[in-house]
């Protein structure tokens, strides 16, 4: 299906003063969920800033949803939703309040902003804290609320920011839920920007590495895991010893992690080799996991790589 | 029995124009103010200011009604303010073209300007619903990224700021005028006194949105919702501190102060001068009490610093821009 | 092997409010992670183990000793907290080197150390004459874990200690805490990241409502034929015709067929006699697989198991 590119830009550098934050950016990114990488100051939040406006552009051009960023600023924002990674509601607001407000912002009339705030407040689990001032929400209620004032105006693009960050196991699970269900059931691209790699690996189907100002790796998930299929984690309740001592007669590479699993490389496109050898062993796999930390490989790859060139 | 699809539904009605998004803003900082009980208290009390101006009005109008009982309390008073009271009664009688006029843009003169501190102080309570607060929680960030620019914003903010003026000072002003002159025996009164509402609603505009700017350059001045109040009295202290030592030493300095520039442009757009001159010719004895009035007192209402006080405001202004220039963004 | 931390029927109190509710465990040395939601009471047990705390009920006991003023043994203690709390004025060595001097450090080798810790952490040098106000995230972390090092600590507490670090600093940490582990230095991490919990702790202990719900190592956890799933996910070219064999076979419970392409989600009626034919079938199957992931097993499902 031909779609047009949500996000286009050519030649896209960003100055600091001396420092390039942005050098040359050529990308075109279709509609899906893509998760944007990047070590910590190397571009990555720059070129987000950039396309929402947040920094202006030093020189090149940036299309989101068709547009020129710098031009017609106002009317791609109210396509594009933003859940920055930093606290930002307004304080002495009650949660509705808060989102309806938002929603207002973005271009909708009162009637359906009120409407579409308590929908997508109910689409991101909060029931009566939603009448309570958002000062006194905890990390979790604040990152709902977060994602609720990003998609209220019902975005084409929504851009997250570790939305995460600060949430236990199962909060994370439910917003990584909801954020895996924008695209999949909703058809709202979802940039997912974050350093937790396999929440990435979890929601995203396309990826972005952006390192030293450049786009080092711009890929599908399946594409990058395809290319390490030669690994895999096994987990066994018993007879570690006899299948490391079984790998090393045929040469392939088995570590012991920490937590118990066998790390082994068998070099096949699929696990019917090595399952073969755990059969005549005798030894059952509780879990066989394909290409594991494929998408920490790629990323540590491509910073070595773009290292050695720089 | 068929369920209702209650998952996310897409949006695509028509969205609302600039100047509603804008209005959204301003109202939505109105709202914040309002919360504050004090600021609500503040402005009851200004209210309450114009109510007495247009009892004042009121019984300047009751003076030319023969039965009225301030007519009658007129015998008990004090000679010399009885003989000024009978004079200023034939004035109006005889010419109240000039008269009603002239009295009331010199009542209008110094309600304006000597109602205009409790605005000041309300402004001041307000400022932190204007830039403040948004910059201590980062919500600037998500302004940014909604359909709004910043100028959008600020003009949100700067109506804020105007909304709270108008609620404590252009409104009671007008509210003293209307009532004044309603209750006024002859309705040619609002007539006569159209020049006072002129002279009232230009200063008022003008001041309004000076101090509207001035606020908003303050209140991005510091992420502290203390700080930022306290800057704003603090000026304001020290612009009313330095006008009788500046006066000796280093008479610009007195441009410091904005209460000082507006008082000037008050003095200046009411012509308190050439009425008060006009108040004597129609009012003989008033020329008497005018002797009291020392020579620096009558000088600084005849000569307003005009352009000492632009000048000076000019100054501020361009400070304040350059400060929400830099404070402003989103980081 | 002796027990690096032990709690006997420990109890902290707020008032009414409850921190620790009764709990009783031991903690080996090696690596050990600590998880629970979010006032499950970790911020309670990390502070009487620092010794910031004093149990309200019953004990808690560090190398043998009580942690509560007891400088000697907290001089063997080092803590990275969390939040972003450093004193902002100053410079990342000054900042070690007035801690190094507080923990008994001499003044002739504190610098030395202090320099040699901000290297170990892998704090570029270039960042060292900036103060610790202008940090970034990532920056103030590595000072912190810095601040725990400092004086050698046999037993190391961090608190979220790679918030806000990419990955590769990530993996950086996890190296240096691993060498540290290689090294005899025990290390009690707090953290909500399930799945780097998993790849770097032999232990875990899994908190909530200020009671101890799960605790044990991961192999012990694995080994037990009881924890065996009966919930498999296979990846596969034909979930279909794997489907229809492996019902043939006759070991199957159930099967669903989600919306995602290439797999097949089972369900079996014996665990144990299931996994003896497991890998037989399969090849027998003829069908090309690509992963095998059992649904109860990761330490996600133990803990959403746990905390419901």
């Amino acid at each position: 299906m031909a779609s047009a590119p949500v996000i286009q830009t050519e030649g896209l550098c960003k100055l600091f003063g001396q420092q390039r934050a942005l050098d040359n950016v050529t990308l075109k990114v279709f509609p899906g969920s893509i998760g944007l990488l990047g070590p910590n100051g190397a571009g990555k939040s720059t070129f987000m800033k950039c396309l929402l406006q947040l920094q202006p552009i030093t020189s090149g051009s940036a299309k989101l949803l068709g547009r020129e960023v710098g031009r017609e600023g106002r009317e791609i924002r109210k396509r594009v939703g933003y859940a920055p990674e930093q606290n930002c509601h307004i304080p002495g607001m009650v949660g509705c309040e808060y989102v309806t407000y938002c929603a207002q912002l973005s271009g909708l009339p009162f009637q359906a902003a009120r409407q579409r705030a308590h929908e997508m407040l109910d689409f991101v689990g909060m029931s009566q804290e939603r009448y309570r001032k958002v000062d006194s929400y905890s990390t979790g209620m604040k990152q709902r609320l977060k994602l609720a004032q990003a998609i209220v105006h019902d975005p084409e693009i929504v851009f997250l920011d570790e939305p995460t960050n600060g949430l236990d196991p199962k909060g994370q699970a439910q917003i990584l839920e909801l954020v895996q269900g924008l695209w999949r059931n909703y058809g709202i691209t979802v940039i997912l920007s974050s350093h937790l790699l396999h929440d990435v690996e979890r929601v995203c189907e396309q990826i972005v590495i952006i390192a030293r100002g450049r786009v080092l790796v711009h890929d599908t998930l399946e594409n990058l895991k395809a290319r390490k299929r030669g690994a895999a984690e096994v987990v066994l309740a018993r007879g570690h010893r006899e299948l490391q001592a079984a790998c090393r007669e045929k040469n392939w590479a088995c570590d012991t992690l920490p937590n118990g699993h066998l790390r082994i490389e068998h070099r096949a496109d699929t696990l019917n080799p090595l399952l073969t050898l755990m059969d005549e062993l005798h030894l059952p796999p509780l879990e066989v996991i394909p290409s594991p930390n494929a998408l920490e490989e790629t990323f540590v790859q491509a910073l070595e790589i773009s290292h050695a060139a720089a | 029995m068929p369920l209702h699809d209650a998952h996310y539904q897409h949006w695509d009605g028509v969205h609302t124009g600039i100047w509603t998004r804008r209005w959204v803003i301003a109202h939505n900082g109105l709202v914040a103010c309002l919360r504050n009980k004090a600021l609500r208290s503040l402005m009851m009390s200004c209210w309450f200011g114009g109510l007495m101006m247009a009892g004042a009005l009121f019984c300047i109008g009751q003076l030319l009604v023969p039965e009225s009982s301030v007519a009658l309390w007129v015998p008990k008073m004090n000679p010399n303010v009885q003989a000024f009271v009978r004079m200023l009664t034939s004035w109006l009688q005889d010419h109240p073209e000039i008269s009603v006029g002239t009295t009331q843009n010199v009542l209008f003169y110094y309600y304006c300007v000597y109602s205009l501190p409790l605005s000041i102080f309300a402004l001041g309570m307000a400022l932190p619903t204007l830039v403040t607060r948004d910059l201590a929680s980062n919500a600037i960030v998500i302004y940014s990224s909604k359909a709004v620019t910043r100028g959008d914003y600020l003009l949100g903010k700067f109506c804020t700021a105007f909304g709270v003026m108008a609620m404590t000072w252009l409104g009671p002003v007008f509210f003293g005028w209307f009532m004044g002159n309603l209750l006024a025996p002859d309705w040619k009164f609002f007539w006569h006194a159209r020049i006072a509402l002129v002279h009232a609603l230009v200063f008022g505009l003008c001041s309004m949105v000076i101090l509207c700017s001035l606020a908003l350059g303050v209140s991005a001045i510091s992420r502290r919702e203390k700080s930022t109040p306290a800057i704003w009295f603090i000026w304001w202290a020290l612009g009313l501190a330095i006008q009788p030592i500046a006066l000796h030493t280093k008479p610009w300095l007195r441009h410091v102060g904005f209460g000082y520039d507006l008082r000037q442009i008050g003095l200046a757009v009411f012509n308190l001068g050439r009425d008060l001159k006009t108040a004597q010719d129609g009012i003989p004895i008033f020329g008497q009490f005018l002797q009291g009035i020392s020579a620096e007192t009558r000088s600084a209402i005849n000569d307003p610093t005009i352009f000492g006080a632009l000048g000076g405001l000019a100054i501020m202004l361009i400070v304040m821009a350059l400060i929400i220039r830099k404070r402003v963004v989103p980081e | 092997m002796n027990t690096l931390i032990e709690a006997q029927e420990l109890s902290r109190w707020y008032g009414i409010v409850m921190g620790l509710n009764n709990v009783s465990f031991q903690i080996e040395p090696g690596l050990t992670g600590l998880v629970g939601p979010n006032g499950a009471g970790k911020s309670t047990l990390i502070q009487i183990i620092t010794g910031q705390l004093k149990p309200s009920s019953g004990s808690l006991t560090v190398f043998g000793q009580e942690p509560w003023n007891n400088p000697s043994l907290l001089r063997r203690i080092g803590y990275c907290p969390e939040g972003e709390a450093v004193a902002k004025e100053l410079r990342p060595l000054e900042w070690l080197e007035a801690l190094g001097l507080l923990s008994g450090l001499r003044p002739d080798e504190v610098k030395g150390r202090a320099e040699a810790i901000l290297d170990k952490v892998k704090l570029p040098r270039e960042h060292w004459g900036k103060r610790l106000g202008q940090y970034s995230k990532g920056m103030k972390q590595r000072v912190k874990l810095g601040q725990g090092l400092l004086h050698d600590p046999d037993l190391l507490v961090l608190d979220e200690p790679m918030n806000g670090l990419d990955p590769m600093g990530r993996q950086e940490v996890a190296q240096t805490l691993k060498d540290l582990a290689a090294h005899g230095v025990s290390i009690l991490i707090s953290s909500h990241i399930l799945a780097e919990l998993e790849a770097l702790c032999n232990n875990i202990l899994v908190l909530n409502w200020g009671r101890i719900l799960a605790s044990g190592s991961q192999r012990e956890i694995r080994s037990d034929i009881k924890n065996w799933s009966e919930e498999l996910e296979i990846e596969c070219d034909a979930p279909e015709k794997l489907a229809r064999y492996l019902f043939d076979a006759g070991v199957l419970a159930g099967f669903d067929l989600p919306p995602e392409k290439e797999l097949l989600r089972i369900r079996v009626k014996d665990a144990a006699s299931f996994y003896e034919q497991w890998t037989g079938l399969l090849l027998r199957s003829g069908i090309m697989v690509h992963a095998i992931r059992s649904r109860s097993r990761s330490l996600q499902n133990i803990y959403d198991k746990v905390t419901t």
